[in-house]
Parts: C-alpha cells; structure tokens; sequence
C-alpha cells in the first residue's frame, strides 16, 4: 500500500511524536528545560537492542524492560533537577548528552562507536512482523501515548506541573511537593522518549551512540519549540512538520542544520510559544475562528466570556 | 543577622498586625514560618508541633497559607486553574490520586465557590497576568483560602490599593476570623493596621521592640522613635 | 622523569590557553548579561575562517589577526544588538536556546560557505626552540606570547579603565550601575567586541596549532565552554583563566595516562554536572 520510502517516514514521525511527548512534559508542562532528552532515548534503545540482539529476549519482553530502565534513568537524571534551576539545569542536561554519549562510544560493552546492528523486528505468532504491520504498531503507540497524555495534562498532576513551571515556589506553599512532582515529570518524560527509542531501534535494525547524542536532543527542541511547545497540538505538529519537510524538499535537509539553527532563533525571538502554541500569533487565530464558527452551533445562555 | 530573637504568640481567631519600618524583617519573619527560610536556631510552634526547618509543602499541610507582598499569581494559567492547584493539593500527596482528573464538576464548582467569596466569579477564564493589582490580592487570598487553612499569614496585601479596595478587604479579613481561622497581616498602612488589628508586633532591625494593644503601640515611645527614625533617613 | 612531566604540563598549558582565552569571552558576557552564550563558539570558528582569508590575502599574520578580530568583534556586535537584547525579558533558557540554535546556524554556515574539508593554516615559523630537555615549538611560544598580551591587556582594561570599572560594577549589580549613571549599554557591547575578538584570536591560534580549520572546530569548545564558565566561578575572569589552564592539564593528563571512558567533552561535562551539582560558585568563584 505504502511505498517503503514513505512507510520510513510515518514510522520515524511516529517515533518523534512520542519522544517529542516525552520532551514536551517535561520541559513543556513541568518547565524544566531539557537538552538532553535523546538520552532516553537511546537507554531505551539500546536496552532493547541490547536485550533482544545478545540475550535473546523477543522484543515484547525488551519494550517493558526498556521502558523502564528509561524510567530509572529519568529518575536518575531528574535527581540533579532538584538542586539547580534554569539555565544551571540546562547546562547539566548538555552536560549529560555529552557524557552519555561518550560512555556508549568508549565502553565496549555497547558496541563502541559502530553501534549494535541486527536488531530483529518484533514477532507476532512466530514471524516477524512485516513494515505495515509495524507501521501499525507505531501508530497504536502512538495513539495510546497520546491519549495517556490527555489524561496527564488534564488531572492533577498535570496541574501540578503547570504550577511548578510558573511558581515553583508558590507551588510548593501551596502544599504541593515540587520535588516530588519535578522527578515524575522527568520519570514520566523519560519513558516516552526511550519507548520512540525502541521503536526507532528496531525498525533502523540498527543504532549508533551518535543517533542519541546532543543533536539529536535539539531535534527534539526543534521540534516541540517550533511546533508550540506546552501542547500535544503543538508537540504533533512540530514533530509531523520536521520529520516530513527534510523528505519533501531535499535542499533542506541538504542545509538541515542551518535552518534549524536559524528556526531555533527565529523562533525565541519573535514566537517562543511556538507556531500552535497557547496564545501564538497562528494559534489565536484559529481559536477564535473556531469560537465564531461553532458559536452559532451553540445555545448559550450566557454571555460568551473573552 | 535577619532576625533576632524574636518572640511572640499568636491566639487563635486573633487578628495579629506586625509592623516596623523597612528591613524590620517582617518578611523574613513569613519566610520562616512558612517553610521558605529555615532557622539557625529558635522553634515555631504551631497548635503544639514543631513546624521549625520544615519544607512550605509540609507547613501547608499543617494548615498555615500565605500571600506575597508582591503579588506571585501562576501567571499564564487562568484564574480558575490558580484556583484549582490550590484546591488540587491535597490529591498531589499521592502518587495515585494526582492521576485523578481535575475536570469534574465538583471541583470546578468548588472552585468557583471560592473566587465567589473573595467577589472573583466572572474572571474564572481570564489569564491572571491579564488581571490588574487589586484581583490580583484577591486571587492570592482565594488560593490561600482553597488550602483550607487555620492560619492565614497576610503580607501586605493593602499597598497599592484603592479607597474602596481597601475598605472590602478588610471586610474579608474579618470574614476570615468570623470563619474561624486566625490571621497575621504584615502591614505598612498604619490605619489599617490600627483598626482591623486586635494586637500587633513591632519590629525594628529584627528585633522585637514593642507588643501589645493598638492603642498602646500607637503611643509607644520606641515604636515613634522606630518610625520617626525612618522618616529622618528618608528626607 | 621530571622533564617529561613538565614537558606535559606546558603542552597542556598550550591547549589550556586557548580555552581561557575563549573562556574570557563568554564569561565577561555571562557577568554582564547572565547569558550562557554558546554562539561565542561560532564567533571562535568565524574568526579561525577570517583569520585564514585574511593571512592567505595579505600575508601577514599580524593584519590578519587584527582583521579577524575586528570582523568577529562586529559579529559579536551584531549578535548582541539583534538576538540577545530583544531576550533579555524573557526567562534565561530562551536566550540558550537561541544562542544553541545560533552556534549549529554558524557552524553549518562555515560548511556551506567553505565546504566541509578540511583546510590548513599554513603558518611556518621555524625551527622548535630547546630548552635543555624540554622543546617547544615557535607556534607554541607564539601562542603564550599572545595568550599573555591579551590578559595582560584585558587587566589592564578591567582594573584601570573606566569601562573595566563599568563592567565590573555591571557583572555585581546591573540595576544599580544604571542608577549610578553607567552607560550600562555601551559597556556591554564593548563586552561583546572585545570578548568576541579575543575568541576570534583564540581559533586562529587553534588553527595554527593543529594546521587545520574545519567547520566543525567549534564543537569542542562550544559545550566545553559551558563548563569553562561553571569551574571558573561565572563572571570571575581569573576564575577563568585558571579554569582553562587548569581543564587543559586535567584533559591532557587523563586521556593521557588513564583509561576513562570519556571523549575530551566527556570529561569537562563530567566536572561540570559535578560542580554544578556540588559547588555551584565554580571553583574559583565568590559567594
């Protein structure tokens, strides 16, 4: 149905998506600006790979243990995010990367810096599932992260994060531990990227230390901060909207890093909230135009509020 | 040093002022209370407990709120979601109640309750960085009345108010006595402090320098001397 | 036994000049501003590409150095009136982020500009200089020569000059030099010149060091500098100087004689997220 070239595509955008979810909680709702994200990533691809190349564990085995050894590190990581705020946490998350993915270049044990290759697609009744049916796959995941999502940012602990984003004090005057709050944010985050991860490990089939690195982690940021950083609306956006554009128009990913570089800028200067971010320029239009559309289709029996 | 020993009680249901000119270390004094600063030495009681080097989440819990002499509203968030993370701490304790969604009408109606009693119905979907200084206190009061509190620590919340702002305000930190809860309000407007106050507290240089009825404090010879002082500085 | 040690430390001290000399740029900038400005590693990788144009144009080192440092000054400027200060409202990660997105923007510029390979800086001085057992190359006295005219310089300036005395009231209290009546303005674009032309001098230097300038150069310093700014304390400039020399040594000696398994990034990082963690004045620093 799909020509493998694009089968390629929506299976890498649907991995971003979901790393991109996993940033977004953590820097988006819980406002802790993180660098670094691609290292969960990589823990829960090279947790799978690792699992299922040398240990020979079917990968529906290797995804839970994935994912939660990304948890581990989330918690491991977000453990710093405790004692510094800011740019010092900023700082210590590129710090991370870079440390991250020097171990896994210098350690042996994960394959040096060619990576592990032969990573198995997963089985479903005994063969190997083919591309669509992994294209599937991904989009259940991605549909079930989602939904996960809604469910986070509309419940209390979704609460509590934008609390802590705007007034950690406060939040925690409130009675609210922000500690607390702050690791599950970066538990939680975590997990999503290092499930993109393994679904990026297995469909590449295999993986090097440089895929988890420090760009790849500005991928992400380009992609969320661009895309409205703060919101699933924006965080899908970004992440359809970067994966596919390279594709579509070949001289840009011939000059990917200087437009991302120059969007990065562009986008702090004149559009922080990103382009479907809450109150941006794009976003305020098609609200209210949404509002004026349906207000005929609603009875109101008071006075519309804006 | 910020304050030093310091000395006083607080009865339940009274409305205590503490006043000194500035950098008495009245804010300081609110710090310590609530959790921000921790002590070197000294104890804070609180109903018989030792609440001293706790963290402000755990003084929350023992039912103390404050307010902020400038004013600190969650600012990109509505009123009503100010509001809701007030009335949400309760469930953050747990780990699982916190994934319970906030979306229900109960809590939205609580909320709403609430911006109800400090006269905030209305401004439920505005932004509060949209919000001018007057909503602002009272949304600060309304956040700290959702922690269902025994004991309210008021930091200047009448600077920068309006005749008539401040006349409802005091209504409301009568209402909060009358509800049962006892109050400290750091105030810099004497007038107000004299009327709404049942005692109050002077502090100068962070020390404690006169307590007592307003009256009294009124025509207390150091406490003149502590203001009087300020003024010469000033001009 | 001795001869080689101290063979080592001078060698380290080379590489651990150059780092203080970029560190000086972004840590006056951080003072002022409190911007961790990673762009600065793009100015350093500008100033390497113009220093070689320049010398291969008029085939004098000297006018080439002053041109690069003139050009890259103006960047800095530009950078400073155009990104940064539009930022200066917002919270502090936007303009990181910026100033992230910033250094990937130049540094693929270069590669456009100048193609990915590889070019040499062809700069001959002669013969290496002995000292009983210990050899130096000319470039490598070259680069102490210029590395100690500069701090010597920028002391000058910071300690006896009324900018060096704007500048420093402004890195203690922004607000109150502007009550004070400095030009709060003009001293941080002479912060942004000066510590831009001081890493432009930095790369060409590197350049000479290691006859190569490549588009990717700035990598090594641009995070490195991160930790550069946290060990050397945030805006105390011989905090700086001695943490270059002294992230020169450390790098120089572990992958030297230990068997970390960290890249020359992994181990400044490694620091740095101990520091910050652990001793948030940085190791030289105040407070």
């Amino acid at each position: 149905m799909f020509s493998e070239y694009t089968l390629t595509i929506l299976i890498f955008v649907g991995a971003w998506i979901i790393a991109g979810l996993g940033f977004n909680i953590i820097s988006g709702y819980a406002g802790q600006f993180h660098l670094g994200t691609a290292v969960y990533m990589g823990v829960g691809a090279y947790t799978s790979a690792l699992l299922t190349t040398r240990f020979g564990f079917p990968f529906w085995t290797a995804l839970p243990v994935a994912l939660i050894f990304s948890a581990i590190m989330g918690f491991i990581t977000g453990l710093p995010a405790l004692r510094v705020k800011e740019d010092f946490l900023v700082v210590i998350t590129i710090g991370i990367s870079f440390v991250f993915e020097s171990l896994l270049i210098y350690l042996p044990y994960f394959g040096g810096p060619v990576g592990i290759g032969g990573i198995p697609m997963p089985k479903l009744f005994g063969t190997s599932v083919s591309k669509e049916i992994y294209l599937l796959m991904v989009f259940a995941m991605v549909i079930i992260c989602v939904a996960l999502n809604y469910k986070l940012i509309n419940s209390w602990i979704g609460l509590a994060w934008e609390s802590i984003r705007e007034d950690e004090m406060v939040t925690s005057i409130l009675g609210i531990d922000t500690r607390k709050f702050k690791l599950y944010a970066f538990i939680i985050g975590a997990t999503y990227c290092g499930c993109g991860g393994v679904l990026y490990a297995h469909y590449m089939t295999y993986i090097t230390p440089y895929d988890f690195g420090f760009l790849p982690s500005i991928y992400i940021v380009v992609m969320v901060v661009f895309g409205g950083i703060g919101t699933i609306r924006g965080t899908l956006f970004g992440a359809i909207f970067m994966t596919m554009m390279p594709e579509l128009f070949r001289f840009i990913s011939e000059y990917r890093n200087s437009i991302y570089g120059l969007l990065l800028v562009f986008m702090m200067l004149f559009e922080p909230q990103g382009i479907l971010g809450d109150r941006s320029y794009i976003w305020d239009k098609i609200y209210s135009s949404w509002k004026r559309l349906t207000a005929r289709f609603r009875t109101n029996y008071a006075p519309i509020n804006r | 040093m910020a304050l030093d020993h310091v000395n006083f009680s607080v009865e339940r249901q009274e409305i205590l002022g503490v006043i000194g000119p500035n950098g008495a270390g009245k804010t300081t004094l609110f710090n310590l209370i609530s959790g921000v600063f921790k002590p070197n030495s000294g104890k804070i009681l609180f109903d018989g407990q030792n609440i001293e080097g706790k963290e402000p989440n755990q003084i929350a819990a023992f039912g103390i709120a404050r307010t902020f002499q400038i004013v600190r509203p969650l600012r990109d968030l509505s009123v009503r979601k100010n509001v809701l993370s007030a009335l949400g701490a309760k469930f953050c304790s747990k780990f699982i109640s916190s994934l319970m969604s906030f979306n229900k009408e109960s809590f939205i109606q609580e909320a709403r309750d609430l911006l109800k009693r400090v006269e905030l119905d209305g401004y439920e979907n505005e932004l509060a960085k949209n919000l001018p200084l007057g909503l602002l206190r009272r949304l600060e009061i309304a956040r700290a009345l959702a922690i269902s509190p025994l004991l309210v620590l008021l930091d200047e919340s009448f600077s920068g108010l309006s005749h008539q702002e401040i006349s409802s305000q005091m209504d409301l930190v009568k209402r909060l006595r009358r509800e049962d809860k006892t109050v400290i309000l750091i105030e810099h407007n004497m007038e107000v402090a004299m009327e709404i106050c049942d005692r109050i507290v002077v502090l100068e240089y962070g020390k404690k320098i006169a307590e007592g009825l307003p009256m009294e404090i009124q025509n207390d010879p150091l406490v003149i001397k502590a203001y009087l002082g300020e003024e010469e500085q000033i001009a | 036994m001795i001869s080689t040690i101290v063979q080592q430390i001078l060698n380290s001290f080379v590489l651990g000049s150059v780092y203080a000399l970029i560190t000086i740029g972004i840590t006056m900038i951080y003072g002022t501003l409190r911007i961790l400005h990673i762009a600065n590693a793009g100015v350093y990788v500008a100033g390497a590409y113009t220093g070689l144009l320049f010398y291969l144009l008029t085939h004098n080192f000297l006018l080439a150095v002053i041109g690069a440092m003139f050009f890259c000054g103006l960047i800095g400027l530009a950078i400073e009136r155009f990104i940064y200060r539009p930022m200066i409202p917002l919270p502090r990660a936007v303009a990181l982020i910026a100033s992230v997105g910033l250094f990937i923007f130049m540094s693929d510029l270069a590669r456009i500009l100048a193609g990915p390979l590889q070019r040499p800086f062809p700069l001959d001085l002669g013969q290496r200089v002995n000292i009983g057992e210990i050899s130096l190359s000319r470039i490598d006295i070259l680069i102490y020569v210029f590395t100690f005219i500069i701090f010597a310089i920028l002391w000058f300036i910071m300690n006896k000059t009324k900018i060096g005395y704007a500048i420093r009231a402004i890195s203690q209290d922004l607000d109150a030099s502007k009550i004070m009546g400095i030009n709060v303005e003009r001293s941080i674009q002479f912060v942004f010149f000066i510590g831009s032309a001081i890493s432009a001098v930095g790369g060409i230097l590197v350049a000479i060091l290691y006859n190569a300038v490549y588009p990717s150069m700035g990598d090594v310093f641009s995070y490195k500098a991160l930790a550069l700014i946290v060990i050397g304390g945030f805006g105390s400039l011989l905090g700086a100087v001695l943490a270059g020399l002294l992230l020169g040594l450390t790098e120089t000696f572990i992958t030297t004689y230990t068997h970390v398994p960290l890249s020359r990034e992994g181990i400044a990082m490694f620091f740095l997220i101990v520091l910050i963690l652990f001793r948030p004045a940085g190791l030289f620093g105040k407070e």
